[in-house]
């Protein structure tokens, strides 16, 4: 199950670095157009914004599930193995209900938004493509979370 | 409960979930979510929790983190790191110490193009330790030239700490990051002060090795014109107006990955791996941005920034007593927390005590970059202690023995900081 999740976190933050890098390719022929014929590339900033958005929410699945989040360890380190295993356990079901209260209330936000018909200041891009990739991500880090948390308190109650 | 002080719980309540290893962005988060619930009432939770992780995340300007993070990333894999450290070996290698100097040498320059503290450290101290130990150098040097040199990759642009420090207290990300190319010069010069104190007290520490000759020099350093480069380009075009910082970002990860692939050192496996680095470095920072947001929601609702500024104006301390008392603070922090949640959880805050105090905030961003660079080397939790630990496999204790005349050195920079502020002020202030 959680190499499963690798592989989908994976293709995840893949796909949202691929979108940023076409956006850098995009910023680079805005720079060279402005600077040889002075003709900008229209909505540059909305496009990178987006990129940005896919990039940085579809990456933190996978900074869940691989647990690359800044703590501390060393205060719970010296614990017996099994109340180590355990406080792990609490970390990501802390983790996941917090990241599943972000998922929820940025749905409601976003809904609240798409309503007043809000759209991206140059383009006119709908509002909802910015805030799909967050919903996602935070949906998906929660999952992400409750994931390792089962396992952890799984662990913990079969020793 | 007054708001100030619920505030000052609200700190206390995130360094218990810290301790109970909930990760950082979490702790910050979830505190600011309770603590904004219990002070403004639940019915505002949708409020807070719905507007903040947008409105951390989006701001077009925050493009330049990702960005950023990937050119250190590729420049990392191209194989750049090798050159630079063939070539400063080359020069200086000869000496006592020479290069464990050449380990700091290549450090500065590589954080030219990496704004990451602890990616400078990983890539440097793959290549550098294996050398140092064929040389004879012991661990204790060997280990904490690398550990300390990869902190000047915060403070030498770009960097990702000046980004952030600038997004959060609104100030110009292009001066900050010139801001810190004369301390970065100068972190260099110390930390080479530091090796060079190490060996000429105990001459074992770093034997000297023998002497290049010219055509050898020449040969090594011809893959370093990359840098200079990707490095010109970058702080140049930025320096003169040409790009904006976001531009800027984006032609230096452009650059760093053209750089690669031409050079060949580029294959499927690790670009596949650079890649998978840039998304968990921006998924991690990222997280933690959206975990301070809300808590600084929390913290702007409690008044206590105010609270806190007019308290330090009623104890009638000098200024910089003041200043003095909170970098002390930051280096205890330092020693205890990663430096960027540092950064997230106190600058809010703080910065405003020391705009009020009349302290410029470009020059007050280097300090605290520079304190942050103590708190990367400072034991019990300095990170880069920790990459160095697995990079080389060598004992924590081997490492920390031999850190304790970086840390003096970066102490003696915050001192010659704070009496020549034009360090840090002259290079921001020439530009437009």
């Amino acid at each position: 199950m959680l190499r499963r999740a690798d592989r989908i976190a994976l293709g995840l933050a893949f796909f949202g670095v691929c979108v940023l890098g076409l956006a850098t390719l995009a910023l680079m022929a805005d720079i060279a157009m402005r600077r040889t014929v002075d003709v900008s590339i229209t909505g540059i900033v909305d496009v990178t914004q987006l990129a940005q958005m896919f990039c940085v929410a579809l990456a933190m699945p996978m900074a869940f599930l691989r647990e690359s989040h800044v703590g501390v360890e060393f205060i719970t380190d010296p614990l017996p193995k099994r109340w180590l295993v355990a406080v792990k356990g609490f970390a990501h079901l802390v983790g996941a209900v917090f990241m599943a209260a972000i998922a929820w209330y940025s749905l409601k936000q976003a809904g609240i938004q798409v309503d007043q018909g809000d759209k991206s200041q140059t383009l006119g891009l709908p509002v909802a493509i910015y805030w799909a990739p967050l919903i996602a991500g935070a949906l998906l880090s929660a999952a992400a979370s409750m994931l390792l948390a089962v396992r952890d308190l799984t662990v913990t109650r079969t020793k | 409960m007054s708001g100030p002080l619920a505030g000052a719980l609200g700190f206390a309540a995130v360094l218990v979930l810290i301790a109970l290893r909930i990760p950082v962005a979490v702790a910050m988060g979830v505190v600011g979510t309770i603590g904004y619930g219990l002070v403004n009432g639940w019915a505002t939770l949708g409020f807070v929790l719905g507007r903040a992780p947008y409105e951390s995340i989006s701001p077009a300007g925050l493009s330049v983190l990702p960005l950023f993070i990937m050119m250190g990333v590729f420049s990392a894999h191209g194989g750049l790191s090798k050159s630079l450290y063939g070539f400063v070996a080359s020069l200086i290698g000869h000496f006592r110490g020479g290069l464990a100097l050449a380990t700091v040498g290549a450090c500065a320059i590589f954080g030219a193009v990496c704004g990451s503290a602890i990616a400078t450290a990983a890539t440097m101290g793959r290549v550098a330790m294996p050398e140092m130990r064929r040389a004879g150098y012991d661990d204790r040097l060997s280990s904490a030239s690398v550990a300390a040199g990869g902190t000047l990759g915060v403070m030498i642009p770009p960097s990702i700490l000046f980004v952030i420090y600038g997004l959060m207290t609104e100030q110009s990300i292009g001066k900050l990051l010139a801001a810190g190319i004369l301390p970065g010069i100068l972190g260099t010069l110390l930390y080479m002060g530091a090796v060079s104190w190490s060996t000429a007290r105990d001459p074992k520490l770093g034997p000297a090795g023998p002497r290049s000759d010219w055509a050898a020099r020449i040969r090594a350093g011809r893959d370093v014109w990359q840098v200079v480069v990707l490095f010109g380009v970058v702080l140049g075009g930025m320096y003169v107006g040409l790009f904006s910082p976001t531009e800027a970002a984006a032609v230096g990860a452009f650059g760093a990955v053209v750089l690669a692939w031409a050079g060949g050192k580029l294959n499927r496996s690790n670009a596949r791996q650079a890649v998978v680095e840039t998304a968990l470095t921006t998924g991690m920072i990222f997280t933690i941005l959206i975990g301070a947001g809300i808590f600084n929601y929390f913290i702007d609702s409690t008044g206590l920034t105010d609270a806190l500024v007019k308290w330090v104006g009623d104890l009638g301390l000098s200024r910089w007593t003041v200043m003095l008392l909170l970098m002390v603070m930051y280096i205890i922090l330092g020693a205890l927390m990663d430096e960027l949640a540092m950064m997230l959880l106190t600058v809010g805050p703080v910065f405003k005590l020391i705009v009020a105090l009349g302290f410029d905030p470009i020059w007050f961003g280097v300090m605290f970059v520079t304190v942050c660079e103590i708190g990367m080397i400072m034991p019990p939790v300095g990170i880069n202690l920790f990459v160095i630990q697995g990079v080389s496999g060598l004992p924590l204790q081997t490492i920390v023995r031999g850190i304790m005349p970086f840390v003096v050195a970066d102490c003696f920079r915050m001192l010659i900081l704070a009496l020549v502020p034009a360090l840090a002020t002259w290079l921001p202030g020439r530009m437009g």
